[in-house]
């Protein structure tokens, strides 16, 4: 192991950078290997003090205090291990250059109706986003297509990988649908039309959710039919929603659109996540009787309106908690580019939730809510060896400072385009 | 909720219709609700008064040589810092508890756009003529939102589509106050610039019809005005020297031009500048116009290729004002890398870590603290980013930006070490006065639910006295402003655009 770190350290050193073209996924996982004198955040709540990791063949077969390390053993004295982080919904690999580069961006497709794209086929695994994430401890993201209505669908994908294919951690993880708007404000311009009667924006995101309504119950009088005449993919991509195979992720933040939520729930029988969920705090109760998961877009907002608490996007996951909601905490902050997770869990530690119940939302929670859990999220016996090695206390800008991360074993490269411009200019100036 | 603010679980079953009721039997009293400084959301029923005050047993963060006094105190007189030591007694002090937690000075936020009304006057590439101080808002109730952040001081700057933008305003966060009293009083005028893409307008949608619209042009368009300003400034000498002439030629006059007047302070070194500048070319482009007309760039804001050309800035002697971690928001962004502020701190610039951003702005501490992760700065070189540098960036470290006896009682009392996440402001603190205090904003949350419960009673009875007058309500909106040209915005009914709320309100 350390004979393999020194050579991929040696790779960095002498080869051209800047292009990260040096930067390699590592190979597959063979053989026996140890974490030892660790302190393990399973990601469940636990922590095991002095605890040790026996990973084989990319799996994690033993954790605890008891067990002997032979052969390749990392020593994490001193040190705090977790699960690999997990971005709950992102368009990582879809958008490269923000909003700014149309020709970098692969986001969103026309037309409202797209519950059959998937956004798998267009993950880019050289974009230069992805190692800087990787670098912070996160190792799995929901990748998601955004859209104006039914969206698309997401597939979790791991975040070293030669292509895409190889990248697939979980395809077709949930469809994704954005309810409108029911926020009642004018048109933004409004002003220079005022002559003509102007549209309620309620009445119309209200007409066009019946329509998704409605298109939800033919796909579903289309699954349960036997045999079809001809193919509707759009029908066909939302079958494994009534099969409970996927689940469906609606972008929604105020009560009103929650509510409507819990209707999806009602009249087709599927599971549904809330993403964005800004006052889910306001109807905790209600998405916990309807079995109904949050995803908070982001901690690092502001209040929804003047008058709001001033820090209650900061104590809304305490709140959830303490109703018993299941929910993950996310970053979809597109000028950091998501790599402020982690801290994102720290800010509702500060707001009430405990540390491990923080972690808990951006590990095992995350990995519940993308029905991925059997294999990720925690440090337990039997799940995918994916492990963050941090100096200190990863939530906490101030010692988050990743060592080692591995994906299925694999020890991944934490180097990326910032680091290279770093180590070049330090170059530059003599300062090393 | 109940009007305390805490949730409650209530279960209804539907009976029968409610009858119409006679409504001209039924009277309600008009009640009125109080006037509140702002007169909104956290608004005072009395603005708070300056008193002096004892803090004592603090970990004092001082931003000095001493470094960080354990159990110390601080006495606050007159608005200023009076004293520094242990077991400190005061008889008209009021004593403040300060055991368990960090003082640090307030923090500075050297690039924003809360407090005003608009940013970018973007009809040409040259507005120095406007000024932010004109137009500023000290209802924003992003000031308060800042104040719970441990922000004491901002930087109203004008926004960046304009090559040469307007007169930019330092406040200090009075929350209650006029526009006038906000004003950071006795501190050096500056001026907004602006380089790159927002100045060529890259992200307009209808594309740019604008002169510039290349950084070639960008420099073109500084050397014209500076050019102008030239010219003008020894027109206004000619005559003056003309005029003083005894029985000499006729009375010389030159118009006066507003425009050109401040381009004239900048090369006398009376007014300063602060550039939004990314790109390594035009960084240096702009150091080189300034050197031929005699003048320095007094800051580089956002700077987030600074990097690259630290010691071209060093040699020039300008300050760095960046962001901690952004990056790949647009394609001048692409090289941005969160080392920068380290670099530069390591290079010897005065380095600076800013907002732009009413969201950031609150955790500022926050964004400095991750500079001790990439780079390896020290939490003392990290925290200075946001307070003792800024203040010197816009020359008034003799007053604000670190502990010290005679500055300005700007201070934070905070529940953690400020750098890490984990820290909140329980007390803020600006020439003396409690602004921000965690247990009397319990109060005013109780206070905001008591009046929205009143009005939404007077709604529900006006509705059943008149129905015909009520229409149904709409959330106002609410005014946030970035200084780029891309959208940004967090809350629900969030504008960057005076027109909509104009029209909402006709």
């Amino acid at each position: 192991m350390k004979k393999t770190f020194f050579i991929i350290l040696t790779t960095f050193l002498f080869a051209a950078i800047q292009a990260q073209d040096d930067i390699y996924p590592a190979a597959p996982q063979k053989g026996t290997f140890y974490i030892t004198n660790a302190t393990i955040h399973v990601g469940n709540g636990a922590v095991i003090n002095n605890g040790t990791i026996k990973i084989t063949d990319g799996k994690i077969v033993q954790v605890g205090t008891n067990i002997s390390a032979s052969g390749d053993a990392i020593d994490a004295k001193g040190k705090q291990v977790y699960p690999g982080l997990i971005l709950s919904e992102t368009d990582l690999g879809l958008k490269e250059i923000a909003n700014a580069v149309r020709g970098s961006n692969d986001y969103q497709e026309l037309g409202e109706w797209n519950p059959n794209i998937q956004s798998a086929v267009a993950y880019n695994t050289d974009s230069k986003i992805i190692n800087t994430l990787k670098a912070n401890g996160i190792l799995l993201a929901n990748v998601a297509p955004t859209g104006s209505l039914v969206a698309g669908t997401s597939s979790v994908m791991q975040l070293d990988a030669w292509n895409w294919e190889e990248a697939l951690y979980k395809r077709d993880a949930g469809v994704v649908f954005y309810m409108p708007s029911l926020v009642s404000r004018r048109n933004r311009f409004a002003f220079a039309a005022q002559q003509q009667p102007q549209p309620d924006p309620v009445k119309e995101g209200l007409d066009k959710i019946e329509e998704v309504k409605k298109f939800f119950r033919e796909a579903k009088a289309y699954a349960d039919g036997a045999d079809h005449k001809e193919t509707n993919l759009k029908f066909e991509s939302l079958r494994p929603l009534f099969e409970k195979k996927e689940k469906l992720f609606i972008h929604a933040d105020v009560v009103k659109q929650l509510l409507i939520a819990v209707d999806f729930v009602k009249d087709f029988g599927i599971d549904v996540v809330i993403v964005g969920g800004a006052e889910s705090w306001q109807i905790a109760n209600l998405l916990k009787q309807n079995n109904i998961s949050v995803i908070l877009s982001r901690e690092f907002r502001l209040p929804e309106t003047e008058d709001e608490d001033v820090d209650q996007p900061f104590k809304t996951p305490y709140m959830l908690k303490q109703a018993g909601v299941l929910f993950a905490l996310n970053d979809d902050h597109d000028e950091s580019r998501y790599r402020n997770l982690a801290f994102n869990a720290g800010q509702a530690v500060a707001y009430g939730l405990s540390k491990e119940d923080a972690l808990r939302a951006i590990t095992l929670d995350a990995a519940k809510i993308l029905g991925i859990d059997d294999r990720a999220g925690s440090i337990e016996e039997g799940k995918d060896a994916n492990i963050v090695v941090c100096e200190g206390d990863i939530l906490d800008m101030r010692s988050s400072i990743i060592d080692a991360a591995f994906i299925q074993g694999r020890k991944v490269s934490l180097e990326n385009k910032q680091t290279q411009l770093y180590h070049r200019y330090m170059t530059k100036y003599g300062l090393k | 909720m109940d009007t305390l603010g805490n949730p409650l679980t209530w279960t209804a079953t539907f009976i029968k219709a409610n009858e119409p009721t006679d409504s001209a039997k039924r009277k309600f009293p008009l009640r009125l609700g109080k006037v509140t400084y702002p007169f909104g959301a956290y608004g005072w029923d009395s603005l708070p008064h300056q008193h002096d005050l004892l803090i004592k047993n603090a970990t004092v963060w001082t931003n000095e040589k001493e470094g960080i006094l354990s159990n110390t105190d601080v006495l606050v007189k007159n608005g200023k810092i009076a004293r520094i030591g242990k077991d400190l007694s005061d008889a008209s002090a009021t004593v403040i508890d300060g055991s368990g937690q960090y003082l640090s000075p307030g923090i500075i936020d050297e690039h924003s756009h809360i407090a005003a009304f608009s940013i970018n006057e973007g009809a040409q590439s040259v507005t120095s003529e406007v000024r932010i101080g004109d137009n500023l808002n000290p209802e924003d109730i992003n000031i308060y939102r800042q104040l719970s952040g441990g922000v004491t001081s901002s930087h109203i700057l004008h926004g960046s589509a304009n090559t040469i933008g307007g007169q930019t305003q330092l406040i200090k966060l009075r929350w209650g106050v006029n526009d006038e009293e906000l004003k950071f009083k006795g501190a050096d005028p500056f001026i907004k610039f602006a380089l790159g893409e927002n100045v060529k307008r890259t992200a307009a949608n209808q594309g740019n019809t604008r002169y510039p619209d290349t950084r070639m042009g960008v420099e073109e368009v500084q050397m014209d005005a500076f050019a102008r300003a030239s010219d003008y400034q020894k027109k206004m000498k000619e005559a003056e020297q003309n005029n003083k002439k005894k029985g000499g030629d006729a009375q010389m006059s030159v118009r006066r031009d507003l425009k050109l007047e401040a381009l004239v302070e900048i090369m006398n070194g009376k007014r300063f500048i602060t550039c939004h500048s990314y790109v390594q070319s035009e960084i240096t482009e702009l150091m080189r116009v300034a050197e031929k007309f005699g003048f320095k760039v007094n800051t580089f804001t956002h700077i987030l290729e600074g990097y690259k050309v630290a010691d071209k800035m060093k040699a020039h002697g300008a300050n760095a004002s960046t962001f901690s971690d952004w990056w790949a928001y647009k394609l001048e962004v692409q090289d941005a890398i969160a080392y920068n502020p380290a670099i530069m701190v390591k290079e010897g610039l005065n380095v600076c870590i800013n907002s732009d951003d009413a969201e950031q702005a609150r955790r500022l501490n926050q964004e400095a603290a991750k500079s001790v992760k990439y780079g390896g700065l020290t939490e003392d070189e990290a925290f200075k980013m946001v307070t003792l540098n800024p203040a010197k960036a816009l020359h008034v470290d003799d007053r604000v930006g670190s502990i010290k006896v005679g500055k300005d009682a700007d201070l934070v009392l905070w529940s953690d070490n400020p750098l890490s996440v984990y820290a909140k402001a329980n007390k803020t603190i600006v020439d003396g006065v409690v602004y921000f205090d965690r247990d009397k904003d319990k109060e005013l949350r109780k206070q905001i639910t008591m009046e929205r419960n009143r009005l939404i009673q007077k709604m529900l009875a006006e509705g059943r006295n008149n129905p015909a007058t009520v229409t149904p309500s709409r959330p106002s909106l609410q005014l946030v402003l970035h200084c780029e040209d891309y959208e940004h915005k967090d809350g629900l009914v969030e504008t960057d655009d005076m027109s909509e709320i104009n029209s909402q309100n006709q």
